[in-house]
């Protein structure tokens, strides 16, 4: 049935033509549909249908349907001849049937005799010599047939269609994968976000854990430090601390001894006077140092006390009690008690924590202000703030204000210990301690205390 | 060792403590205040040679010290004579141990540094009064066993009479 291809010039024209025309259209659709209507116009068919293999079933699927006026049809599988179809596409050669009422030996059941198809016209469509599809042609014409130069030019045409369909299919691939490579970048770069945040988090809350534990190491070995200094001087202090007294006895026995011998008292009364003064003084320095010492051996932790169940709350107002010089009328101490349980604590110890918290508060009003104490028991802590009206803290200092020996206060009024060494009880009691400034408006202490 | 010449009812307290100074100003004190006989040591072998030959009524010994501690050495001292009067002297950090040693080595008292001179005195009065109490009771007794064992020769003797 197929004959050799005979194309003529004219025919080698329009060819160019189609080849022109279907290779600008990159969106496979689209280029079906042209290929369908140009096929259709060129050989004045009725209706033109393109089969192309499914890649998975390995079937040949109808792809388009067009008819004579460049419309879709919608239910075409029914005109197309699947014996037509199969015999093409089993035989990978041209089929043309000029004449099919005239065609002897035909099933009269065929749908072409059904459907009173007068000629039908069905090329393959190749890429890279394997079989890829077809083009399929008819018409119910009476006056018209297709002719075997139609043939050799439709399979001339069908060439070209191959390659537009593979460069169209190609085309679509290179774009599916660049649409894929889009949003692989966009998941990439999404993740690798992800990643950089959980990274910086890390980073940071390892750098807080630096912090404390480099805090809470300067704070051991300068307990240690501070533990050997009480005991060393100690020694020389109980020394001083006992000949003070025994010098003012002294004194006192001099005194007498020269009123009883009933010696000139004019220049004897006044060395012993001198002596006298002096020897004060040196009881207060000595009690100054005790007292110091005391401060030290406490911050080492060198005095125990008993572990005991007690109410904070008594803690808070003792302390308030023996704050209260410092603030008297000048600060309006506000307490917001709420309901906190009893802790077992070294109650001595938090005392003092809240002592040197409320000392710097005072400290940090100038003139008026006020002073919020509030209690709360949340998620198994009990949590005490403890706010001011005073100058604030700069942010460089936030840092700072635990570090032993920090101070921002004269020489002789702040030692730079208080918050160190409350910083230091708290830890040893399981909680921790936050704070939290603005400058020229005020800073809260906030401690949260775990109860077991 | 330095000491008092004195007359031998004098009663004599003795201070042991690595650091002169402490015993210097232990011992002008109690000299000044008081009218006892004062030894002082800084080493407790040599204090504890003394203790064998010589008669004491109280001895104050620092805790922490070379050789020994103050309470092996008055756990020593104990030995030697069970009815001198001990007292230890502790800096803070030793408190602890000195308390719960108390009853091991018979402490009659604890003294903490830096230590109240008057308190000092009391302790020191109040160890040696103990101290004549402890002898005086001693003596009784003597004196209550020999008329028992009088007694009962007297009793023997008379039931030989009788035989
Ligand atoms: N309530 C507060 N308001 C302002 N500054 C404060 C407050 N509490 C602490 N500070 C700052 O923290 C420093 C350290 O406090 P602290 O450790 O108690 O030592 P000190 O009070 O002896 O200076 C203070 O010198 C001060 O600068
Ligand atoms: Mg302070």
């Amino acid at each position: 049935m197929s004959e050799q291809p005979n194309i003529t010039y004219p025919q080698l024209i329009t060819l160019y033509e189609v080849s022109r025309k279907i290779n600008s259209k990159l969106n496979l659709p689209e280029l079906l549909d042209e290929t369908m209507d140009l096929a259709i116009e060129l050989l004045h068919a009725e209706k033109g249908v393109l089969l192309l293999r499914n890649k998975t079933t390995g079937e040949l699927e109808m792809k388009v349907a067009r008819a004579m006026d460049k419309s879709r049809i919608a239910d075409a599988v029914a005109l197309v001849s699947r014996t037509v179809v199969r015999k093409v596409e089993s035989g990978g050669q041209s089929l043309l049937m000029q004449n099919v009422p005239d065609s002897p030996g035909l099933n009269p059941n065929m749908s072409l005799i059904r459907r009173k198809i007068k000629s039908v016209i069905c090329v393959p469509l190749r890429s890279r010599e394997k079989l890829v599809g077809c083009i399929y042609l008819d018409t119910t014409d009476k006056q018209h047939f297709f002719k075997t130069e139609d043939l050799a030019f439709l399979e001339g045409f069908a060439n070209l269609a191959g390659i537009a369909v593979e460069n169209a299919r190609n085309y679509r691939q290179v774009e599916e994968v660049n649409r894929n490579l889009e949003s692989l970048v966009d998941e990439r770069t999404q993740e690798v976000q992800a990643k950089h945040n959980e990274l910086q988090s890390a980073y940071d809350q390892l750098k807080d854990t630096q912090m404390q534990l480099l805090r809470s190491e300067k704070m051991a070995s300068l307990g240690m430090l501070v533990a050997g200094i009480a005991h060393e001087i100690n020694t020389p202090l109980g020394a001083i601390n006992s000949n003070t007294d025994t010098f003012s006895r002294c004194c006192g026995k001099l005194r007498d001894s020269i009123q009883d011998c009933g010696l000139e008292q004019g220049a004897n009364a006044k060395t012993i006077d001198v002596l006298d003064n002096l020897s004060k003084v040196n009881v207060t320095a000595v009690e100054r140092i005790t007292k110091i010492v005391k401060t030290l051996r406490n911050f080492a932790r060198l005095d125990e006390e008993d572990y005991k169940q007690v109410d904070l709350h008594e803690g808070l107002d003792t302390t308030l009690t023996l704050t209260a010089h410092l603030s008297r009328a000048r600060i309006n101490c506000v307490k917001k008690y709420g309901k906190i349980p009893q802790l077992t604590c070294y109650a001595g110890q938090l005392n003092q924590v809240f002592m040197n918290i409320l000392v710097n508060s005072c400290q940090a009003i100038e003139g008026m202000g006020a002073i919020t104490i509030e209690t709360s028991h949340k998620d198994g802590a009990i949590v005490i703030a403890i706010s001011d009206t005073g100058i604030g803290i700069a942010k460089e200092n936030l840092d700072r204000i635990f570090d032993p020996g920090f101070t921002t206060k004269g020489v002789g009024v702040g030692t730079g210990l208080g918050l160190s060494i409350s910083y230091r009880i708290v830890e040893e009691h399981g909680g921790r301690i936050e704070v939290e400034s603005r400058i020229g408006k005020g800073t809260t202490f906030t401690i949260y205390l775990p109860v077991k | 060792m330095t000491t008092n010449s004195n007359i031998e009812s004098t009663l004599r307290v003795m201070v042991v403590d690595d650091e002169e100074m402490v015993l210097t100003s232990v011992r002008s004190f109690l000299e000044l205040e008081t009218e006892y006989d004062i030894v002082t040591f800084t080493d407790s072998e040599e204090a504890l040679s003394y203790v064998r030959v010589n008669k004491v009524d109280l001895v104050i010994s620092d805790y922490l010290m070379p050789k020994m501690n103050g309470l092996e050495f008055l756990a020593k001292v104990k030995e030697v004579d069970p009815q001198i009067t001990r007292v230890i002297l502790t800096g803070y950090a030793d408190k602890e141990n000195a308390i719960k040693a108390i009853n091991d080595v018979g402490l009659f008292q604890y003294l903490q540094k830096p230590w109240d001179n008057d308190d000092l005195k009391i302790v020191v009065r109040n160890g040696l009064e103990k101290r004549r109490l402890m002898a005086e009771l001693e003596q009784k007794a003597g004196e209550i066993q020999k008329a028992y064992g009088d007694l009962q020769g007297l009793h023997r003797e008379i039931l030989k009479a009788f035989a």
